[in-house]
């Protein structure tokens, strides 16, 4: 392991946590740095799949909802207690992402659709009034538990930690290399002796516990949801297009996404919001345009000048 | 109830194939999905609505002008987006954001200039009553969308494969760099075909309030899906197969709004799904090389 | 003795700055926070009532501001509001930065009980009131939460009271056999299990067609031939505004009609539906009689003709766009009258204190919505709305009346069954 890592480690990873730790103690808007907290994993789960191998996944709230509603069950049928049940949401995550696996077969823009057709399909299953037994169905979800907020904030972190290193180990890893170069040339890659099939169903996975253990912790802050919240396109789209603004495949790309866009959103909704949703798609179309490779190639750039 | 499920299926149906058809034609010439197609229909709900009811003219004359207007719409926005776009890493995935950031564009700009509110258009103004058939009755709306559809699948099909410019346009969908090494200028091309694309989306916006029921700028993304749900069905790249995946969409869905009425929205999505991975050429179309 | 006088006025002014307040510590303005969706699938239902509320809030402060009790005068009313753009999730970042960063002392809900439902643990949580105005899932109230008291409309499941009751006259009328359409939502679905209950406990009617769709149905075609091949006497219908508007039009198109039909939102949204056309077909059907159809003789506050003057007036004044006088903008002017009505029972700001002063209101304050009645978990039981048979007058649709017909002691004719 080069010294790359560990150097990426304690320039990105640290600061941004000790960042994260400090800030509820100046800003009292708890929920806020919470959500913070759930775009920033978001965004880097994302960023292993897109990254790593390739694949843009516009259906990738499909497993924050998957994570939030395996809590919810385990939490009202088996009683399970939540830290339990946040690891459960995890397993729910990744089963869906086996289940979806197939869909890894697909190229391009059919990958994209289908696997938004793919989260829509679960949403439509949870909300249904016959499965309002298990699910809740259209009535959501109502979840009792004590409140401790510090507890569920300094789990989000401990998530953000874990899939910050596991994005920063590919970087630098074998494996990751190995992926790199089969998404940018599956043919020869293979010919080299790379398993992409399962390469590519590892991060995929990986992405998805990701989301689903942070739409868990979602649903134990939020504690009473309708299924259309945790099953918001939006989460999809804002992780995609911050980790594109900041840059796919880095690290701290996606970090700088989360933290300029999230923090205009929310500014704006206190004080110009009708301008939002057309500003917004302006922006998504100029950095396609103009920046697809985010930011932080603006930076590699001017770097290697 | 079962022959009546079918045969509306099959009407409706093919308004479907007219919803599908313009975003195949698109995606089989640059291989980009037009993520706001939806939103041209919407534009084109709002023009017929002003139309219609502001104007009240005539039904032909108003889908005439919808074609035309957006065709020539859609050509600017093919030249503004497109060669930028296909000089990217990996077009075909930026291409859904891309787009997704323009139909987010165009409905919150439809939506600050007119509001959100429901919007509809009486069906007396297509003219003729409920047509009865099998002892139950079907909106007249109905039949004469799908006349029109069958009359702009008509016209597409005349365009690709008895004209100088649609013989290039399939050059081009079957294989590109070829198509560019014979000498086709794949821009001019392309954006003929983009801007058809934009005008039968606008077309079958003129109908959608009718077979819609009401409409508001936010229609738009739900219809990408099963827009793209007809096309995979029928076959990608085959404007025509569109026709039929048309038709198998909205037999499906009315067979499960008699039968399983709760779970109607979700057959769609189990189908795009079903089909991309059992048959992702579609039914009609050629295989398409897997990743 | 000029030194003396000096001295004395000096004591006594010190005295007078020394001793207690008459008015312990009352605030300079009463700061209430307000979400509202601007933008999005809500903005419809929410900008008008928002709307309202600062109307409301602007003729209280020209007049000096609200009176509270237990500070003896009145306070200027600041209303600070946020945009959440129709996103359950902003809300809830919006609602903790109006409790944690605004600090405000009363704290109201977005329209919706989608919205709503960011802001009740939010407000759980902090300990604060939630004075929600339209949200009525019976999911928000519970025994073990004290912080939310629902304002302008009946819980869900006894919002519709008066259909699910006068489903046992409907025998005495002449009607065997019921269907039942509705919307799968929360909203509607609770409604259609009230009176899907009620029918099926009563031995004289049969079900012979009982549908749920998704929310997002917008054609209704086939669905009204198969409730026709049924053959039912009464058709009860329970939809959202675009599926109503959907439904009506498909009843239009295929030239159907029944002998007994209730819409959900045939009397709430009646100018929507003549915008759009269908009216028409709402003519001898049946809908609960929404306050902003049907004038009440409030006790408290301004009568409906009065308040749509003054909040069409405020809208033209202000420039605003798109924003039409509905139930909605009622429950804002709702939301205003309970505000008011309740500080002026309340000792302080404290928020148990608040919620003590709103249940005194309980079963006394009558307004242009009907009488306030509170459950013990701070769900509205008041406010119910009767039943009411929507007739055409002499230019059809254009000039109709509203017959009511259940219940008895607000009755004003007979049901016509069947409808001509």
């Amino acid at each position: 392991m080069p010294k790359a890592f560990p150097r990426e480690v304690a320039m990105v990873i640290l600061p941004l946590l000790l960042l994260f730790a400090i800030l509820p103690f100046v800003y009292d808007n708890g929920l806020l740095l919470l959500n913070f907290v759930v775009f920033l994993v978001l965004a880097q789960g994302l960023n292993l799949t897109y990254g790593f191998a390739g694949y843009l996944p516009f259906g990738y709230v499909g497993f924050f909802g998957a994570g939030a509603y395996g809590f919810s069950m385990l939490v009202t049928l088996a009683g399970a207690p939540p830290l339990l049940a946040v690891l459960g949401g995890g397993a729910a995550a990744v089963a869906i992402g086996l289940l979806l696996s197939p869909l890894l077969r697909l190229q391009g823009a059919y990958f994209g659709l289908a696997s938004l057709a793919a989260a829509q399909a679960l949403l439509q299953l949870i909300a249904n009034p016959n499965l309002s037994d298990l699910t809740g169905g259209p009535y959501g979800v109502k979840l009792t538990l004590p409140y401790t907020p510090r507890l569920i904030y300094i789990l989000a972190l401990v998530i953000l930690a874990v899939t910050m290193t596991l994005v920063a180990w590919l970087r630098h890893s074998r494996f990751g290399l190995q992926l790199k170069a089969a998404r940018d040339n599956p043919i020869a890659a293979s010919m080299a002796g790379i398993d992409i099939v399962r390469g590519r169903l590892v991060v995929w996975l990986a992405s998805a516990v990701a989301a689903g253990l942070i739409g868990a912790v979602f649903a134990w802050r939020a504690s009473t949801f309708f299924p259309e919240a945790v099953f918001d396109l939006n989460f999809s789209i804002f992780a995609i297009v911050f980790t594109l603004f900041g840059g796919a495949g880095t690290l701290a790309g996606p970090v700088f996404g989360v933290l300029l866009l999230y923090g205009l959103y929310n500014f704006i909704g206190v004080s110009a919001p009708q301008y939002f949703q057309l500003g917004f798609g302006l922006l998504i179309m100029l950095l396609v345009l103009f920046f697809p490779q985010g930011l932080a190639a603006l930076f590699r750039r001017k770097g290697a000048a | 109830m079962l022959a009546y499920a079918l045969a509306t299926g099959v009407i409706f149906g093919l308004y479907f194939a007219l919803v599908g058809v313009g975003m195949n034609l698109v995606f089989g010439v640059m291989r980009i999905v037009n993520l706001a197609h939806g939103d041209f229909i919407m534009l084109g709900a709002f023009a017929a609505f002003w139309l219609f009811r502001g104007m009240g003219l005539p039904a032909p004359v108003v889908v005439a002008l919808c074609f035309g207007a957006f065709f020539l719409i859609g050509l600017p926005v093919y030249y503004a987006l497109v060669p930028r776009l296909q000089r990217a890493a990996e077009p075909e995935m930026l291409s859904l954001i891309l787009f997704f950031g323009l139909s987010q564009v165009i409905e919150a700009g439809v939506a600050m200039l007119f509001g959100n509110t429901e919007r509809s258009i009486p069906s007396r103004l297509l003219g003729g009553g409920p047509v009865h058939l099998l002892g139950q009755t079907i909106p007249y709306a109905w039949f004469y969308a799908a006349g029109v559809s069958v009359v702009m699948m008509f016209g597409v099909y005349v365009y690709l494969y008895r004209t100088q410019l649609g013989r290039q346009t399939r050059a081009i969908m079957a294989q590109k760099q070829e198509a560019v090494a014979i000498g086709i200028d794949v821009h001019k091309i392309s954006a003929i075909a983009f801007g058809i694309g934009t005008g039968l989306a606008a077309t079958a916006g003129v109908f959608a309030p009718f077979m819609l029921g009401s409409f508001t700028p936010s229609i738009g993304v739900p219809l990408d899906l099963t827009s793209f749900a007809v096309v995979i069905i029928g076959s990608l790249g085959n404007p025509l197969g569109t026709v039929l995946g048309g038709m198998i969409f909205g037999v499906s869905l009315m067979l499960m709004r008699t039968y399983f009425s709760s779970f109607a929205d979700l057959l769609p999505n189990l189908v795009l799904i079903g089909v991309l991975l059992i048959r992702p050429s579609g039914l009609l179309g050629k295989r398409v090389r897997h990743a | 003795m000029q030194v003396k006088s000096w001295l004395c006025a000096t004591a006594c002014l010190l005295a007078a700055a020394l001793s207690p307040a008459m008015a312990a510590d009352a605030p300079t303005e009463i700061k209430i926070g307000a979400l509202y969706a601007g933008s999005g699938q809500m903005a419809a239902a929410s900008t008008p009532l928002h709307v309202a509320l600062e109307y409301w809030a602007d003729g209280l402060n020209r007049n000096g501001g609200v009176f509270v009790k237990g500070f003896g005068k009145k306070i200027p009313i600041k209303l600070v509001s946020y945009d959440d753009q129709s996103s359950p999730a902003l809300a809830a970042n919006l609602t903790n930065q109006l409790i944690t960063v605004d600090k405000v002392d009363i704290l109201l809900a977005d329209s919706t009980s989608v919205m709503t439902a960011s802001a009740v643990p939010v407000a759980r949580d902090h300990k604060m009131l939630l004075w929600d105005i339209t949200g009525s899932s019976p999911n928000f109230f519970s025994a073990d939460n004290p912080y939310i008291v629902l304002l302008a409309l009946a819980a869900t499941d006894r919002y519709p009271k008066s259909i699910a009751e006068f489903v046992d006259q409907m025998p005495k009328l002449g009607i065997k056999n019921v269907a039942i359409l509705y919307n799968t939502a929360d909203y509607t679905a609770f409604q259609a299990i009230a009176v899907r209950k009620a029918v099926l406990a009563n031995p004289n009617l049969k079900l012979v067609f009982d549908r749920g769709v998704p929310a997002n149905t917008t054609d209704y075609t086939l669905l009204v031939n198969n409730v026709q091949a049924a053959q039912p006497d009464a058709l009860l219908e329970f939809g959202y505004p675009a599926n109503e508007i959907a439904f009506l039009r498909a009843l239009q198109d295929n030239g159907s009609k029944f002998k007994f039909l209730f819409t959900g939102y045939g009397l709430t949204e009646m100018s929507l539906m003549q915008t759009n056309g269908v009216a028409d077909q709402l003519m001898n059907t049946y809908a609960l009689a929404a306050a902003a159809s049907y004038p009440r003789k409030p006790e408290v506050g301004l009568d409906l003709e009065h308040l749509r003057e003054a909040f069409e007036k405020w809208v033209e004044d202000h420039h605003q766009t798109g924003v039409e006088f509905g139930f909605n903008a009622l429950a804002g002017y709702q939301a205003g009258l309970v505000i008011e009505n309740a500080l002026a029972e309340a000792n302080s700001l404290d928020q148990l204190e608040l919620r003590r002063a709103v249940f005194t209101l309980s079963g006394k304050l009558v307004t242009l919505d009907g009488p306030f009645i509170l459950a013990p978990d701070g769900s509205q039981s008041g406010e119910i709305l009767p039943l009411g048979q929507i007739m055409p007058g002499k230019n059809g649709a254009k000039d109709y009346s509203i017959n009511i017909v259940w219940p008895p002691e607000l009755a004003t004719a007979k049901p016509l069954y069947p409808a001509p």
